[in-house]
């Protein structure tokens, strides 16, 4: 047992007497200046008091510098308090002498002495909740005028875009000002830990360093910040912590190298921290599409207008998306136009070639398109020759094949590329019989056929049904 | 091909743009060019600069359904109407916002939503028995519970969908896109409206290009042998003909574009070229003839009555297969002060299984990568009866701020049920969209970003979401 800790701790319990029995005397004695004679017959009243809160006083900071010893407290602020607290005492002391031996017609005086003295309690006081609670504990929720902007800062997140989102300033900032800053700033750096900037995350406190870059499990303010919410060392110690997703976050960017400018970036993601970004932020980072991640250079236009003018519709996917969505639009395609097809094959991303006479033959002389992610050659007399060119593009998403000779192994075939997301086979050589098997086998896949709606019967409306009741 | 360099030099300077012009004009330009590649050749068919970034979706079909349908009796599932039928609408839920047409009756007792509702597909999204087929299709579809609007009156209101403000005089959507985005059929128009024989809806304001140049308007098709009004050789004109004497107006119209310089002239001119060409492409988009019978059973028995929803439904897909850019459907009757019992089933019956086969169709050809489809209506209707509700009858007032629409398609989450609205449908509780918002995120869905497509007209920029709208980011795929 420490005993001089465990009688200190009553500080906080005892501090509140001395200050209501200050107040109670100084109320009195306001009476009395007023002229409420018949309430406050005598003077002496007012001194008594005084001098039971004086006693008060007295045992309040005993108690107070028996707390001092722990190291709770930052010194300076800890030395504030307690220095103040020792003067209070002192003034209120002298005022009782005053109050008991200047002439009875002295009362504005007494009153303007008492009056110091009840200022000198209550800095006393505030300054003591400060040290618990923290500079900031009182005026939280009060009107913006009394706080700084970063509690408020969290809330605006969505209204940032996703791609100018600075992690530190944006969110592990604002997190460590509301959370952490009331004990760990310049004037009251607990435990030998500031956090007001950047710089401070990675000095050496009594307990090792705030943020090691790279490793969240030896950075102390990620140990600390994700402990149980009884643990003894848990920070914050009292009020509501670091949620899961912030963890998350802070997690993730002292992993990514806890760098001052880092952003997200989807590709290093978990799903699962998206899913949180997303539901808790309102900040969309899903995956891009493939075609939306690639960069290529950009083309000779020569070789786009040559296109166009071959019957091909050429666009660009955007203005700085430089990939190429191309549809032939002619009856029929020769061999001409897939070379001249071949020379852009390397910015193709959506290719279509529909109802243009496009043989098994002629899809071979197609040069590979190593970006193709969507291919529409539907209403062609293709058969399941054209797997191997199909399977061959990796990226591939969506192969249109309706209206042609495909045939269900070549289906298989082609279902077991693992990137393709969609298949079309409608009036081609693939039973609609064999649909729901291979659906339940690539459940990931959507193979899309012919769509019947089921029969539905006239509804009834609930008045037309009570009537029936 | 209309000439859009021709275009933008020739036009009349006024005392401004020499101003502006002269001092930013020619270095501007040729700095553009070298900094996008794609401008140096981008005007194809009118298009100002073509997507900026790369879109989900290619073209949009717009089914709106004019008048406001009750989302409360089709779509947002509130069992609470049910306990509560006939007890009068607490002041407290109202919260103070009444429109004029029922401030002045007495009693405001709650309606019960009028048919069952159950969820539906593995998403499973709420939606009543009124629609039956588009409850078959829940997981193609993203509902959008949380929609609000500023107008309780329809024209205005329907405006404000079409143009993003309630004033008419501004371009819609349709022509913004245009536009924006320009043409992948040179024979066809890159907007086009289809209208309900006999319950058009809409009007054709709806489909004005207000300050765009006049290409950039929507054009409505009409059923039957006529389907664009005087696109048609009178009798005794051959092809021939018609081609010599446009050939020989050109040679004019060229002199008099050259004395006045006036844009107009040349849009003129290209609208003229552009009917020419419709003279064959028209007949053959609109003929569906060809089509097989299982997809007239698709679209249900009315897809063979040429003018109905189902047939235009059909018109749809095969417009959006010639890659028309905006298809606009519209089917009216929807504004059920009295009478909604009767009057909404048969709403329903006309474009339920349409609307479903339509989103079915493109799915089943692949058009619906590339194809957006919104339905929907101007704003919702009130959960309390406006007039008497008796034992069979009841009514539902103007509602703008809470309703439904649908999506489905290029770039949209499938079977999602997005925002929500308190227990009494009135106001929403969750994700609100605004018509801004939403007009915002099907820009984006065509790789427009609603801020930069604008227009300078009267010495100000204007977008079609003036200057609100936010891309709602949660409906994207």
């Amino acid at each position: 047992m420490e005993w001089d800790l465990f009688v200190g701790r009553f500080h906080s319990l005892l501090v509140h007497l001395p200050i209501g029995i200050f107040i109670l005397a100084y109320l009195f004695e306001v009476l009395l200046q007023l002229g409420f004679r018949s309430l406050i017959p005598s003077r002496k009243i007012i001194i008594v008091t005084y001098i039971v809160g004086l006693l008060a006083g007295i045992v309040a900071a005993v108690t107070g510098w028996l707390l001092s010893f722990s190291d709770d407290y930052s010194l300076e602020a800890l030395n504030d308090h307690k220095l103040l607290g020792i003067t209070t005492l002192v003034v209120m002391a002298l005022v009782i002498i005053y109050q008991a031996k200047a002439p009875a017609h002295r009362n504005k005086l007494k009153l303007l002495a008492s009056t110091i003295a009840i200022i000198f309690t209550g800095l006393t006081g505030h300054f003591g909740g400060n040290l618990t609670h923290g500079p900031t504990y009182l005026v939280e929720y009060g009107p913006n005028i009394f706080k700084s902007d970063t509690g408020e800062a969290l809330q605006t997140l969505r209204e940032i875009h996703p791609d100018s989102l600075n992690i530190y300033t944006d969110i592990v900032n604002p997190l460590i000002q509301n959370k952490c800053i009331a004990c760990h700033n310049r004037e009251e750096n607990k435990g030998g830990l500031i956090l007001e900037d950047y710089n401070d995350l990675f000095e050496e406190a009594d307990h090792g360093k705030p943020v090691l870059a790279g490793n969240p499990d030896m950075s102390e303010l990620f140990i600390r910040a994700s402990l149980p919410k009884e643990h003894e060392k848990v920070m914050p110690p009292r009020e509501a912590g670091f949620g899961y997703t912030d963890l998350q976050i802070l997690r993730y960017w002292i992993n990514s190298g806890a760098d001052s400018l880092a952003s997200f970036n989807s590709n290093d993601m978990t799903e699962e921290l998206i899913r949180l970004v997303h539901r808790d932020y309102g900040l969309d980072y899903s995956p891009k599409p493939y075609y939306e991640k690639v960069e290529v250079d950009s083309l000779d236009e020569g070789l786009l207008a040559q296109l166009r003018s071959a019957n091909f519709r050429v666009n660009y996917l955007g203005e700085t998306n430089l990939l190429l969505d191309v549809e032939y639009r002619g009856d029929s395609i020769g061999k001409d136009e897939i070379h001249m097809l071949n020379e852009v094959s390397n910015h193709i991303t959506f290719l279509k070639l529909s109802d243009c006479n496009l043989s098994d033959d002629l899809l071979g002389e197609i040069a590979d398109i190593q970006h193709l992610t969507k291919i529409d050659v539907s209403k062609n007399n293709l058969t399941g020759e054209m797997t191997p060119f199909l399977t061959k593009h990796r990226h591939l998403e969506s192969a249109n094949l309706n209206d042609t000779e495909i045939d269900i192994e070549s289906l298989r075939n082609l279902l077991t590329q693992s990137g393709l997301l969609r298949v079309y086979v409608r009036n081609t050589k693939v039973a609609a019989e064999e649909l729901p098997s291979l659906a339940q086998t690539y459940t990931e896949k959507e193979i899309i056929a012919d769509f019947k709606f089921d029969k539905v019967e006239e509804a009834k409306s609930v008045f037309a049904q009570k009537e029936l009741e | 091909m209309q000439d859009q360099h021709h275009k933008n030099h020739h036009k009349p300077l006024s005392r401004r743009d020499f101003l502006g012009k002269s001092t930013l004009g020619l270095g501007a330009i040729s700095l553009s060019s070298l900094i996008h590649p794609y401008s140096a050749f981008g005007a194809s068919m009118g298009s100002m600069t073509g997507p900026h970034f790369a879109p989900k979706a290619k073209r949009v079909i717009f089914l709106n359904m004019i008048g406001a349908p009750s989302q409360l009796d089709m779509f947002d599932y509130k069992p609470i109407l049910t306990k509560m039928h006939g007890v009068e609408l607490p002041n407290s839920v109202m919260g103070g916002r009444v429109t004029a047409t029922v401030a002045a009756q007495a009693s405001k007792p709650i309606v019960r939503p009028l048919y069952n509702f159950e969820q539906r597909g593995q998403s499973g999204m709420w939606m009543s028995d009124l629609m039956p087929h588009m409850g078959q299709i829940t997981d193609e579809l993203c509902m959008i519970n949380s929609m609000y609007t500023e107008s309780v009156q329809h024209e205005p209101a329907q405006m404000f969908t079409h143009t993003g403000s309630e004033i008419p005089g501004r371009p819609t959507m349709g022509s913004w896109i245009s536009y924006g985005l320009g043409s992948e059929n040179e024979n066809l128009p890159t907007y086009i409206a289809l209208m309900t024989k006999g319950n058009e809806g809409g009007s054709t304001r709806l489909l004005s290009s207000g300050f765009l140049p006049a290409e950039y308007q929507g054009v409505q098709f009409r059923s039957g042998k006529d389907p664009v009004l005087f696109l048609n050789n009178p009798p005794g004109v051959t092809q021939e003909i018609r081609r010599e004497q446009l050939d020989y107006l050109q040679k004019l119209q060229e002199k008099n574009f050259n004395a006045w310089e006036d844009p107009a002239i040349k849009a003129k001119m290209s609208q003229y070229e552009m009917a020419f060409r419709m003279q064959t492409s028209v007949p053959e988009v609109m003929n569906t003839e060809g089509e097989p019978d299982h997809i007239y059973e698709l679209y249900g028995e009315d897809s063979k009555k040429p003018g109905t929803f189902a047939s235009n439904c059909l018109l749809a897909r095969r417009l959006a297969e010639r890659g028309v850019r905006f298809i606009q459907l519209y089917h009216g009757d929807w504004d059920h002060h009295s009478n909604l019992p009767k009057l909404i089933p048969k709403r329903c019956k006309e474009v339920d299984q349409a609307s479903a086969a339509l989103i079915m169709d493109l799915k089943q050809r692949g058009l619906l990568e590339d194809t957006l489809v919104v339905w929907g209506g101007e704003f919702g209707r009130t959960s309390f009866s406006q007039g008497q509700l008796t034992k069979d009858n009841f009514g539902r007032d103007h509602h703008p701020d809470a309703y439904t629409m649908l999506m489905a398609g290029a770039g949209v989450k499938k079977g999602l049920t997005y925002g929500a609205t308190d227990d009494f449908g009135y106001h929403i509780t969750e994700n609100k969209v605004h018509v801004h918002d939403l007009n915002a995120t099907i820009l984006h869905l065509l790789g427009l970003d609603h801020e930069k497509l604008n227009y300078k007209y009267q010495g100000r920029r204007f977008r079609l979401t003036d200057v609100h709208g936010l891309v709602v980011k949660d409906i994207l795929s």
